[in-house]
């Protein structure tokens, strides 16, 4: 099967362990692009070769799949994830690290592309996002997509010092046409 | 060594699943209200459950117990608690109740604060999630908010009853005040 997605603007790919660091280096050290999830910006480079590693053994097992989105002049826009691959439940979450936060154009034509490969080659049901509570940037690009508000989750994990909650979003693939 | 701890409620304990129960056990999910849930076909099934309800609870991935009646002679089984989601490191966990017709209301309540009590002393829990399955008794909602737990999320179709149907399941929360 090829996990490799072109859409109209972008190329969506599997990442390469050995030859990808440095790229999602300079996506990841972005706070911008990771405080919605929320997460600290990556500090050293061998984070990078980490992250290759595991997220090359999740794909293996099927656990999760990691796709970098490449424009035409192959850099690095951003990186989707579809992780915690439940085949009993037929569900999954997402997460996704852009390197421009208004980047919504681009948000919405790779995540179709991503909704429809699984939706289609791993038969799943259910998408879920979590996301730091009140972080909206990404609101309107999601309800555009389909996703849905289903509720805040509080004090979900502790960052920069505090407590955090979680907001949680679904889209049902089933309502979706491929 | 004995790695889930029995929890003495008001009129009933948690206690947990043993090899002995096969056939206690087999009789519970024929009438458990856990919507989809499909009785265990071999007693090589349930043991497994119970040899995995032990290495989860040795590996605080997870627990489980039974929630019986005080009476020893003829102990009966009123529901099965589940502890899972187990995060030792974001001091939370997520805890589900399958009730039998016996249980009620109150008995789930005392069983659920006794049970959170035990997981913030022991376990330094301080954020319990409890998962209601769409289809459960309606009266265990009722049980959660006399233990203190308020409605957090209502996760579409989270929970899957057969090959292609699905229920909600709502995730409520108890918070311990000392957290915030």
């Amino acid at each position: 099967m090829n996990w490799n997605i072109a859409t109209e603007h972008y190329q969506l790919r599997l990442p390469i362990t050995e030859q990808d660091g440095d790229a999602l280096f300079e996506l990841l050290s972005r706070s911008q692009c990771v405080e919605h999830i929320p997460q600290d910006p990556w500090h050293s480079r061998v984070q990078a070769l980490d992250d290759c590693r595991r997220v090359a053994m999740k794909f293996q097992a099927r656990e999760a799949v990691t796709w970098l989105v490449e424009d035409h002049e192959n850099t690095l826009k951003a990186r989707i994830s579809v992780y915690d691959i439940n085949g009993f439940n037929l569900s999954a979450k997402l997460r996704f690290e852009l390197h421009t936060t208004d980047n919504n154009k681009l948000l919405q034509e790779a995540l179709n592309a991503v909704v429809a490969l699984i939706q289609t080659s791993l038969g799943l049901h259910r998408l879920e996002l979590r996301m730091l509570s009140g972080h909206t940037v990404y609101a309107d690009a999601l309800a555009a997509l389909g996703f849905e508000y289903e509720g805040c989750l509080p004090m979900q994990l502790e960052w920069q010092g505090r407590w955090v909650s979680l907001d949680v979003y679904s889209l049902l693939l089933d309502d979706r046409s491929v | 060594m004995k790695f889930t701890p029995d929890i003495e409620c008001n009129n009933a304990r948690l206690r947990p699943l043993t090899p002995q129960d096969v056939n206690a056990l087999r009789a519970f999910y024929s009438h458990c209200d856990l919507p989809g849930n499909m009785t265990a076909k071999s007693d090589e099934q349930i043991l497994r459950m119970v040899d995995l309800s032990v290495k989860m609870a040795a590996t605080q991935r997870g627990m489980m117990w039974l929630l019986v009646s005080h009476n020893k002679k003829d102990e009966q089984i009123l529901a099965m608690l589940s502890a899972y989601d187990w995060n030792p490191s974001q001091l939370r966990l997520t805890l589900r109740l399958d009730a039998t017709p016996k249980l009620d209301s109150q008995t789930a309540s005392h069983a659920l604060v006794s049970c959170v009590r035990v997981l913030s002393e022991r376990y330094h829990i301080r954020n319990v999630a409890y998962q209601w399955v769409s289809g459960q008794f309606f009266y265990i909602k009722e049980a959660l908010e006399n233990a203190g737990f308020t409605f957090a999320a209502r996760l579409r179709d989270a929970w899957r009853l057969s090959e292609n149907t699905f229920a909600n399941i709502e995730q409520f929360h108890l918070v311990l005040s000392d957290h915030e």
